[in-house]
């Protein structure tokens, strides 16, 4: 798993050594798997947990790829800065690049399971964009 | 077995309204046993208001019927036509009334002395002609009606069984089909139409086509006692102290010739004691009176006659076998009537559909324009429910301006006295579903569930599901017939 996704991770973001590291310690594989399921999780908050007319916008959508966005980005910080804290493992712009790019790989997620499985959404089927 | 064809004669100005109180609730979807109701109205004034208003929502009701019924709607489920609709293009063309109205001939421009031909009576007939009319009804001008004159009426009503428009029902007449007649006892073209007409039906000439069917077909008829009473003016010949010995006095002539000979299978009677005094109006377009309950318990008299059983109809000879008669009653006599207050049958056939058009309306005053094209109910499937649609004829101009009679119906029926007042007409976006008096809505136990109108479009997007895709005007008026039965039944038990 550390390897699948350390394929899809290092073809948008590689830098030497801090990629080396996050692949040593088994980052990408568990970063993936949140990335996925938490793409999977908002996407279910939105068209089947919220679920209301007054919350079925194109914005209202968009809100919640912000959250979700924001919330991606904190996990990969999360993940990678303490862990390489304990190991007295120093970077800074780093963190931001990498998260950055989780975060948008995540969100992508998000894009790509709403258009998916928002159809049997009883108030959200046709955001962001009616058929 | 196939339904019948309901032929409703509506005489005068509460023929009218009675018919406009059918209407509306057939256009809610009340059911009726009848696979066409054919009205005809009966009223020599033709700028009548009671009947030009009555007359604009038939063909709004058929206008809209017309491109929006589906087997997914129960809204205008009845088929109301015009009996110019069931005639031959070529007759139409030359002869029928082109809408809901019976011409009536001679009466326009034209004094009741010139339509009897008085000036060239012998001396005995013009003797006898004075010992029955009034200098006063020689001279009347029939153009806005009989004013509360049944005798002048009676004379010329009866050019009714000459005209074509009586061969052309009585040809369209089949031996399954039903007739009713609504009339006021206390006018003049009512009293004088209705024994008219049920008599020219019974003693159908044998040159007319079908008319042994017209002889032994299944009559019902309401004869509406006082339940208004006009203002005092010394200009105006209708005064309302008359009402009560013009009603016995007809009443009197009905025992013998209605009921006394069993002209009519099922006979329905109202009225009402407790009355409201409207502007004395003769006739002509300011005869436009606030809509009264009696008159919607007059339509239901209708649509109790078409649920009775062939068996209990049968004639012989012209004669009704086993005649019926029924009055109306409430559970609770109230000057200030809602929902609890009707009978449980009552409150059945009419609530909840009444209900269920009423959230339709609300919801066309207060949300279509900002939810057009943002919710699935207007934007899934190939047919959107769009701009177009809400400017268009059907919406924008025809339901539109059907609703708007019907609002204004429901503040006329409110302000009357009785008042007949089921809705809570001040209902806003905060309380939509308090909006029947005396009722309260079910309320669920969970504080995040949806409200007023969130839950209404959640349901209406729903219903969007189960109706697919059908042309718009389909689409819509299904939709939300949907959404409004299950809204009623979640939100009132019903």
């Amino acid at each position: 798993m550390n390897d699948f996704f350390s394929g899809i991770y290092e073809k948008l973001y590689y830098s030497s050594p801090f990629s080396d590291d996050v692949y040593q310690e088994g980052i990408y594989g568990p970063l993936g798997l949140m990335g996925i399921i938490g793409a999977l999780l908002m996407m279910a908050i939105f068209y089947y947990i919220i679920n209301r007319p007054s919350f079925s916008r194109w914005y209202h959508w968009l809100i919640i790829l912000g959250i979700h966005f924001a919330l991606q980005f904190g996990i990969c910080i999360l993940q990678t800065k303490p862990k390489f804290s304990e190991l007295n493992i120093q970077y800074s712009s780093e963190y931001w690049s990498f998260a950055f790019v989780h975060a948008i790989l995540s969100t992508f997620g998000y894009i790509l399971f709403s258009f998916m499985f928002r159809w049997w959404s009883k108030n959200c089927k046709q955001t962001p964009i009616p058929n | 077995m196939p339904k019948p064809k309901l032929f409703i004669f509506g005489i005068g100005g509460t023929g009218s309204r009675v018919i406009k109180s059918l209407s509306f609730l057939l256009a809610a979807g009340t059911e009726i046993n009848a696979s066409e109701v054919i009205p005809i109205i009966v009223d020599p004034d033709r700028a009548n208001g009671d009947m030009n208003r009555t007359v604009d929502i038939l063909k709004y009701y058929q206008r809209i019927r017309e491109k929006s019924y589906s087997p997914s709607t129960g809204f205008f489920n009845a088929k109301i036509a015009t009996l110019n609709e069931l005639v031959s293009k070529e007759i139409r063309e030359k002869f029928t009334s082109p809408d809901f109205r019976l011409e009536l001939n001679g009466v326009q421009n034209e004094r009741f002395r010139d339509f009897i031909d008085f000036n060239n009576l012998d001396p005995v007939n013009r003797a006898f002609t004075n010992l029955l009319f009034s200098e006063d009804n020689l001279d009347a001008d029939m153009e806005i009606g009989f004013k509360g004159n049944p005798n002048i009426g009676s004379v010329v009503l009866n050019q009714f069984k000459d005209s074509n428009e009586f061969k052309h029902f009585a040809s369209n007449f089949e031996a399954n089909d039903r007739i009713f007649i609504i009339s006021s006892i206390f006018g003049g073209t009512g009293a004088a139409g209705f024994p008219l007409i049920l008599k020219n039906i019974r003693n159908a000439s044998d040159r007319l086509s079908n008319w042994a069917f017209l002889r032994e077909a299944k009559i019902g008829a309401i004869t509406i006692l006082p339940y208004f009473g006009v203002a005092p003016d010394e200009n105006s010949k209708i005064d309302k102290a008359t009402f009560i010995s013009k009603a016995k006095a007809a009443l009197s002539y009905y025992s013998r010739n209605v009921s006394g000979n069993n002209s009519v299978n099922a006979l329905y009677y109202i009225g009402d004691e407790d009355t409201k005094d409207y502007d004395n109006q003769q006739g002509a377009a300011p005869q436009r009176n606030d809509a009264h309950f009696v008159e919607i318990a007059a339509a239901l008299s209708v649509i109790d006659f078409m649920s009775l059983d062939d068996k209990t109809l049968q004639n012989e000879n012209g004669r009704a076998l086993n005649p019926v008669y029924k009055e109306f009653g409430i559970k609770e006599d109230n000057p200030r009537i809602t929902s609890p207050h009707l009978g449980t049958i009552t409150q059945k056939s009419i609530m909840q559909p009444l209900t269920q058009y009423q959230l339709l309306n609300m919801f066309m005053r207060d949300r279509v324009e900002e939810t057009i094209n943002k919710h699935p109910w207007s934007n899934a499937g190939k047919i959107k429910i769009d701009k177009n649609f809400t400017t268009s004829a059907f919406y924008n101009d025809w339901l539109r301006n059907f609703n708007k009679h019907f609002t204004e119906w429901l503040q006329e029926l409110d302000r009357n006295k009785v008042s007949f007042t089921p809705f809570n007409l001040g209902t806003g976006e905060k309380n939509v579903f308090n909006l029947l008096n005396d009722i309260e809505p079910v309320k669920g136990w969970n504080p995040a569930a949806k409200k007023n109108y969130e839950f209404f479009i959640e349901t209406l997007n729903d219903a969007e599901k189960k109706v697919g895709d059908l042309p718009a005007e389909q689409k819509f008026m299904g939709i939300f017939s949907q959404a409004t039965k299950k809204i009623t039944e979640k939100k009132f038990n019903w």
